[in-house]
């Protein structure tokens, strides 16, 4: 959880401040950290997606049945 | 021993370094450094399965001290296949671009079912041959650490998601932009340039957007402090398929650009075109099996004609759309020694980087080639205000043979350029033409073009030149 509550706060607050140009803050450092976060929501979002698909596979077969059955 | 120099664009990566030696041949040392990764990639199968795959490029290894007798910090020395020319993203169009990032994806994530990461995703280490893209670096993938993120994340992103994503919502042109920002696009900056709506794709909207706010907000961070947890291979493959997914939402819109439509729009008459082609191709034939440099061609019409009877053919246009027909047609067609690239010759690409030496000039790239230069010298005229000497001297530079049209003043394509202009035509003649051309060069064949009022010169330089050859 901890992860999506981080990305919720970013989302959140990149929404509320406008860009600004920060010379001494090192983009690699923040790409390093931003990926690990992104890594995990990405591996939510595309389990999600199988997961649905499954579903959607499973409630079509049943309903194919039913449809066979009358 | 040989003498060797090294490439100015080779610094970055203390791995190894590429060298040219005296007999032009393109060597790459690996060093002591980077010894126990080099040997996991031969021996975990990697390499093989890279080269099967056509993902890099081939080598053979060379005697160490063939080149560096008694150097002990190096392990090995490899000779790759040459490139047989070599281009840059700012150069290249969206489809070009595109199969460039999923090549790298492609190659990221065959290192990854290997126990390897690819440390660098940089779009430079990208290079074609003909239509097919092919990584250059094999010193790019190193032994995974457990747990440890994509280090190439942020580079990917800034040298392919940014620019596609620029040049796919935005304008084509907008791939000139690389060519100013060498270590890619700042994210930042995309975001600022992009229309909102491409925010709408949910992988754009992370790895640019969010993966943006995220620099500036966990930049300050130490890493251990946040402690994210760890990144497993699962979560890494994932990442890959999502800038997957991203990469792939960069599509292109339909070809709008002036000069993709012009061979379906222009004043040629099917005749006069079918005959233009046919003495196009019988010069060609009277030229050496060469490479052959196409200035202003458009869709590839002729660039895929002379391909035939050249090596290999560089085919140049400044218009984006023009340009990604040609690549697409290309790749449809299978021709494989056609190589599309994004150049306005008015202004081609400059040196750039470190010391203005890390990336070449267009112009100090080019071969010595057969040069087509159609439908061209008016523009160079009118447009640019180029003298015909001062294009000869320009074409003197890297002809070794031109096949050059003459558009006389009376051609409509001509009257559309001088537009309310009022110009001094007195030097606009054939016979001007002819005069400043043949100070450099040797005029071969008049080829009237039938039912029309052009003329094709076939002409040979006079002198030798002293470019090298491709």
């Amino acid at each position: 959880m901890k992860f999506i509550k981080l990305m919720l706060f970013l989302i959140s607050i990149s929404l509320i401040f406008p860009s600004k140009s920060h010379a001494y803050i090192d983009p690699g450092t923040g790409s390093y950290l931003f990926q690990i976060i992104a890594a995990s929501l990405i591996t939510v979002l595309l389990s999600a997606r199988t997961f649905l698909k499954f579903v959607r596979n499973i409630l079509g077969r049943i309903t194919s049945f039913k449809k066979s059955k009358k | 021993m040989s003498s060797v120099k090294i490439n100015p664009s080779s610094f970055r990566d203390k791995s190894g370094y590429v060298f040219r030696t005296q007999s032009g041949l393109i060597i790459r040392t690996v060093n002591k450094i980077y010894q126990e990764d080099y040997d996991h990639l031969i021996k975990s199968g990697l390499l093989n399965e890279l080269f099967k795959n056509n993902l890099l490029v081939s080598h053979r290894e060379e005697e160490v001290g063939k080149y560096f007798p008694g150097d002990s910090s190096i392990y090995k020395i490899l000779a790759p296949r040459k490139i047989p020319f070599v281009t840059y993203p700012y150069e290249w169009s969206l489809s070009q671009l595109k199969e460039a990032a999923l090549l790298t994806l492609k190659a990221a994530r065959l290192a990854l079912k290997y126990g390897m990461i690819l440390k660098d995703a940089s779009a430079y280490n990208v290079q074609f041959v003909g239509t097919k893209p092919v990584l250059i670096d094999t010193l790019s993938f190193e032994k995974r650490k457990k747990n440890n993120p994509w280090p190439a994340y942020r580079q990917f992103c800034q040298h392919f998601l940014a620019p596609l994503a620029l040049v796919s919502f935005r304008d084509a042109r907008l791939i000139n932009l690389s060519g100013d920002f060498i270590d890619g696009i700042d994210l930042d900056m995309a975001v600022n340039l992009l229309p909102r709506r491409f925010m709408l794709n949910i992988h754009l909207f992370i790895h640019l957007y969010l993966h943006s706010k995220g620099q500036k907000l966990l930049g300050k961070k130490s890493p251990e402090k946040i402690n994210p947890g760890p990144v497993d291979s699962n979560k890494i493959a994932n990442l890959f398929e999502s800038l997957e997914q991203a990469v792939n939402s960069c599509g292109k819109k339909k070809a709008s650009g002036f000069w993709a439509q012009y061979y379906s729009d222009n004043n040629y008459s099917v005749t006069a075109l079918e005959y233009k082609k046919k003495i196009i191709a019988d010069a060609f034939k009277k030229t050496s099996k060469s490479v052959a440099v196409d200035i202003g061609a458009n869709t590839g019409l002729f660039s895929r004609l002379v391909a035939k009877n050249s090596r290999y053919v560089i085919s140049l246009d400044s218009d984006p759309d023009a340009l990604d027909v040609n690549f697409n047609l290309a790749q449809q067609k299978g021709i494989g020694n056609i190589l599309p690239l994004f150049a306005d010759i008015t202004n081609p690409s400059p040196a750039i980087g470190w010391r203005n030496l890390e990336r070449q000039s267009l112009i100090e790239r080019l071969p010595g080639s057969n040069v087509l230069a159609l439908a061209i010298t008016h523009h160079l005229y009118f447009s640019n205000h180029l003298s015909f000497l001062s294009q000869a001297d320009f074409f003197n530079s890297f002809a070794e043979s031109l096949l050059i049209e003459y558009i006389p003043d009376s051609d409509s394509q001509v009257n559309s350029l001088i537009g309310m202009r009022t110009l001094d035509l007195s030097t606009y003649s054939e016979k001007q033409f002819t005069g400043d051309f043949g100070k450099y060069f040797r005029i071969i064949k008049r080829f009237p073009v039938n039912q029309s009022k052009r003329v094709i010169y076939l002409m040979i330089r006079k002198n030798a030149l002293k470019k090298r050859s491709v």
